[in-house]
């Protein structure tokens, strides 16, 4: 198995070139859901003891939306797309076409649309991954929770904990200008698929 | 001056009265809280697995239900605590994502709440309380003036153990 704290700068680029077209494919997605421009930042790959995940991504009281999805196939893992209760509520208005400021508590509705959302982000990234590693990634349907962030992360914490201390993440950051949306959004992959993915680009 | 110990994954501390032990944010981990009413020692363990035969990496004892309850005893007892007179209450385990049906641990909330139960009747100590299953995050502040344990969740506001 691969030691993620011996992971050399030369594979976390590799890993960050992932995150870089995976970007480029949920830029587009996304701006044409939305009919916005959505930016995306430069993508980070990081490897992260996995008792501070949460600090990592803002602590762990933090209260976020979250969309949870489970990759499967030749690549498992674990994405996790999350953001701010006022951008889930923006979303909600952009994607139901309300006006600006109007979604106050989110229904059933707004609830499927923001899942819709994260599963056409988590899409376009594995494409991308799947293209770039000829490995077959099928991602689950969609789950949705409203709750602070250690809590939404703590499973994926559990199951990467049985194989390792460390958890390597892809993250992307993205935000909208006019409406002020901004969000997370991660890729957990398991340590075993760590290996398939790093071997596939020929970085093994 | 009473203080605030923070509790952060797979750790655990004891302390005692008038201190305060606290942990947050937990979904699908169990806060095992240990309270020895007598001698006002009490200590607070957030697990994130049932038992070591979980995962490869077995040098922490907080990080499992079955070793965390041996340990923060014999820590107790260094505190001043006496086996008999320490009771446990449970918080946690919940299901953040109903319905995971991939999820490769199954339910591990529920999980985790069983192997919590077993480990402390091993022990036979027993459960004066529990706050655990749902599908919703719980910070934990525990007072080990009374042994009283506050609950806050956003679902369901705040639950006095």
């Amino acid at each position: 198995m691969i030691d993620l704290k011996n992971l050399t700068p030369f594979q976390l680029d590799a890993l960050k070139e992932i995150g870089n077209i995976g970007a480029s494919h949920a830029d587009t997605a996304l701006s044409e859901l939305l009919r916005k421009k959505v930016w995306i930042s430069v993508p980070e790959a990081k490897v992260v003891p996995l008792d501070e995940v949460p600090q990592e991504f803002g602590g762990a009281e933090k209260m976020v939306v979250g969309v949870y999805l489970q990759m499967q196939g030749q690549i498992s893992g674990n994405i996790l797309f999350f953001f701010s209760q006022e951008t889930a509520l923006t979303l909600a208005d952009i994607l139901m076409g309300r006006p600006a400021g109007s979604t106050k508590v989110l229904n059933e509705m707004d609830q499927s649309a923001i899942k819709e959302t994260g599963t056409i982000l988590a899409g376009s990234c594995l494409t991308a991954l799947s293209a770039l590693t000829n490995k077959e990634i099928i991602p689950s349907i969609p789950y949705y929770a409203m709750d602070m962030l250690g809590a939404l992360v703590d499973f994926i914490i559990i199951n990467l904990s049985q194989n390792a201390e460390y958890a390597m993440i892809i993250q992307l950051e993205f935000s909208e200008a006019e409406y002020k949306i901004d969000g997370s959004f991660l890729l957990l992959p398991d340590p075993q698929s760590l290996e398939v993915i790093l071997n596939s680009l020929g970085v093994g | 001056m009473d203080e605030q110990i923070k509790v952060g994954i797979a750790d655990l501390k004891v302390s005692t009265s008038p201190n305060k032990i606290i942990t947050n944010a937990l979904g699908s981990c169990v806060a095992i809280i240990l309270y020895d009413s007598v001698h006002k020692v009490g200590g607070l363990a957030h697990i994130m697995l049932p038992s070591t035969a979980f995962s490869k990496i077995r040098s922490n004892p907080a990080k499992f239900a079955d070793t965390a309850v041996p340990e923060m005893l014999s820590m107790m007892k260094q505190l001043g605590a006496m086996k008999t007179s320490v009771s446990a209450k449970i918080v946690g385990g919940a299901q953040m994502f109903a319905n995971v049906l991939a999820e490769p641990l199954g339910n591990i909330g529920q999980r985790n709440v069983q192997a919590t139960k077993e480990a402390l009747a091993k022990e036979n100590i027993r459960v004066l309380a529990e706050d655990t299953g749902g599908d919703c995050g719980k910070s934990v502040e525990f007072n080990l003036e009374d042994g009283e344990v506050t609950v806050k969740s956003i679902k369901y506001g705040v639950n006095k153990l």
